[in-house]
């Protein structure tokens, strides 16, 4: 059976974004992921509210990365809320946004590496062990929890690239692609089962996600509206092999890129093609979401998370996903 | 939005009781709270004059 996740970030006050969880709760998603970004609301404190609120939904931060928050305190921050909501906490982990690091200062030093090391520290703080650690990234002396841990908790992958999505398959209990077009996530589905296979593991045995931009309403030019925005900034972050592959204008993608850099929003978001919003969002109707969505789980996916904006109307989006996307495919 | 009115609203709201007599009567203090101006109109416009009149007796008291 597909799982249906939803992400929020933090951006607005908590009480807006609880408003929305006990809906999604309620509303037969299986997983939450809050993103973590040191400009928007802590991802734990967000976290641990959501976790008193629902009942259900498996939660955990979407992604969060070794270089901003060291593995020793990734491990304690779930392995609390894994005592607040046993069983149903997850830890998303990625090598974070270059752009996001260089901000404040933080150095993206070789992420294949700290993502291996930080999953293998985290996983070994949570088993209960005394953890002493000389890795290429990350050096502990000697670290131990004062209290005891409620059990494993699964680790998913944030990758984008073929040599993480090769190590997300081989180290990760699930792996979060941020891709929603058939051909970019058969890519990555590929790249994760190398990286499953050279575990010895079966693909089966791990949660795949998409995790696109996404946007639902009964009316197609507001849900397009509503992901426009999103899409322009995938776009310019977009590598041009990527456009290429997609048959997506490079110049077309610099002059957005240029745009956003000086805030010029109605330049940036009136270069957003059909092209472009249908390679980088699932967006429309709930009937054209149903489509797009079913062509995803047919290259392999097991979960398919909903991204921001998620509609034009949050709450409406909810419901329309709850009561239209979610139940096709329970039946 | 005051923190101790949007906690018993997302309580009522989790028990699904937001539709209860108390959980609308907090809707409609967050409500006056936010958008006070908005709130009376939406309330004159829904003919429930005396509600809106209440509430400025209210918040003059």
């Amino acid at each position: 059976m597909v799982k249906f996740g939803i992400e929020f970030a933090p951006s607005e006050p908590y009480w807006k974004t609880m408003y929305y969880v006990i809906q999604a709760d309620r509303g037969g998603f299986t997983n939450l992921w809050i993103t973590d970004h040191f400009n928007d609301r802590n991802v734990y404190a967000t976290l641990t509210a959501a976790a008193i609120y629902t009942s259900k939904i498996t939660l955990g931060p979407g992604v969060t990365n070794p270089y901003m928050v060291n593995p020793v305190f990734t491990a304690q921050a779930i392995a609390t809320l894994n005592e607040l909501a046993p069983s149903r906490v997850v830890l998303g982990m990625g090598a974070g946004d270059k752009t996001t690091l260089d901000s404040v200062g933080v150095e993206m030093h070789k992420p294949l590496v700290a993502i291996q090391e930080s999953i293998d520290i985290i996983r070994r703080m949570i088993s209960g062990e005394t953890v002493a650690y000389q890795g290429e990234v990350f050096r502990i002396a000697g670290a131990k929890f004062l209290f005891k841990p409620r059990g494993m908790i699964p680790v998913y992958v944030g990758a984008q690239g073929p040599k993480m999505l090769a190590l997300a398959g081989k180290i990760g209990d699930g792996v979060l692609i941020n891709a929603c077009h058939p051909k970019d996530v058969e890519y990555a589905i590929n790249c994760v089962k190398e990286g499953v296979s050279a575990a010895g593991k079966k693909y089966s045995e791990i949660d795949v996600a998409a995790y696109p931009s996404f946007s639902v309403h009964e009316d197609v030019k507001k849900a397009n509206k509503a992901a426009l925005p999103v899409v322009s900034f995938i776009v310019a972050g977009s590598p041009p092999q990527l456009l290429e592959r997609h048959g997506i204008d490079i110049k077309k993608a610099e002059e957005i890129k240029e745009a956003l850099k000086v805030n010029d929003w109605g330049r940036a978001f009136s270069g957003v093609t059909p092209e472009m919003m249908s390679t980088f969002s699932v967006c429309g109707t709930p009937d054209a979401c149903i489509e797009r969505i079913a062509e995803l789980l047919k290259s392999g996916i097991s979960q398919f998370v909903v991204g921001s904006p998620i509609g034009a109307n949050v709450r409406e989006a909810i419901k329309l996903i709850s009561e239209r996307i979610i139940p096709h495919f329970k039946a | 939005m005051p923190s101790h009115l949007a906690n018993i609203i997302l309580y009522h709201w989790q028990n699904d009781n937001l539709k209860s007599d108390a959980g609308l009567v907090k809707l409609l203090e967050a409500a006056v709270t936010v958008e006070l101006e908005k709130t009376l109109n939406a309330l004159s416009e829904l003919q429930m004059p005396n509600i809106a009149e209440r509430i400025k007796q209210e918040l003059a008291s």
